[in-house]
């Protein structure tokens, strides 16, 4: 009876062993997951901000443009010199129109482009109004334009 | 417009250097970077303002490019455009056509963007637009 209960308690005690030690490896498995999924992050961050490109942009124009898809004005402006923009950065670039002719503009859509030293365009963005824009003569409207890398 | 690639005194570039402090009106033609600190007021016509890490400007700044990478507090009007850079502090008022700001830039004040109506129109001609003659002129 006495040898009986001795191995009752032994084999009780070797399977509360084996549940703790399934637990540690159980917990060791899953920090190391975890830290190769934080380390692969990492990793990929960096990777990406390594091959995200850099833009070098001089000039940018704005490209107004009627319900046909016709362009009705454009002008282009210097940004002052050369400068970049690359990862973890915004860039915000806001034009104006001032309509001084004697009639009115109607402006559907609307384009900004971000222009090398070469002239090439290197971004782009547009915009469209549900119902066309009537700018009278001697008004302003300013086109906003935002990129995120 | 030049900017803050070339050295010495030929490349037109002006500098305040860490350690010096001015007070006043600072004007400049071209290129101009500030280490030091300046009280006062930074003018240029179409000239470029870089503030260094180390730089700190208690000033209204009134120039072409302001690249900030140090600590501004006053308001900037820049024709051209404006770098924040992620070291940048900026406390003040911002009016520029073009902003370019980096993550963990610190900046606290209004951003008001457009060109000032200050300027000739310098249209584009485009072939086989006749509705170029309808609008003209820009801001």
């Amino acid at each position: 009876m006495r040898r009986l209960d001795q191995r009752t308690s032994r084999l009780s005690w070797f399977r509360s062993w084996v549940s703790v030690s399934a637990l540690i490896g159980w917990m060791r498995s899953r920090i190391s997951s975890a830290a190769n999924l934080l380390r692969q992050g990492d990793e990929n961050s960096q990777h990406q901000s390594r091959t995200m490109p850099v833009v070098k942009i001089a000039r940018y124009s704005l490209v107004l443009m009627d319900s046909d898809g016709q362009v009705v004005w454009t002008r282009e402006w210097d940004s002052g010199g050369v400068f970049e923009f690359g990862p973890r950065q915004r860039l915000w670039v806001c034009c104006g129109f001032t309509n001084y002719s004697d009639c009115e503009t109607e402006i559907s859509e609307y384009e900004i482009e971000l222009m090398g030293e070469d002239g090439l365009v290197v971004e782009r963005f547009g915009d469209s109004f549900g119902d066309s824009v009537i700018i009278p003569p001697g008004e302003s409207k300013h086109f906003p334009a935002e990129w995120r890398m | 417009m030049k900017g803050f690639k070339g050295n010495g005194e030929e490349s037109g570039q002006g500098r305040i250097s860490r350690g010096v402090e001015v007070f006043g009106d600072v004007l400049f033609a071209d290129a101009l970077r500030v280490g030091g600190r300046v009280s006062g007021r930074v003018i240029s016509e179409n000239g470029s303002l870089m503030i260094e890490q180390t730089g700190d400007l208690q000033a209204d700044v009134d120039v072409g490019v302001c690249v900030i990478r140090g600590a501004l507090r006053g308001n900037v009007n820049a024709r051209s455009r404006v770098e924040i850079y992620k070291t940048a502090r900026v406390q003040g008022d911002i009016k520029t056509p073009v902003l370019l700001v980096e993550e963990g830039a610190l900046l606290s004040g209004a951003i008001t963007m457009g060109k000032e109506a200050d300027r000739l129109p310098e249209e584009i001609p485009l072939e086989g637009s006749d509705e170029l003659h309808k609008s003209k002129g820009a801001s």
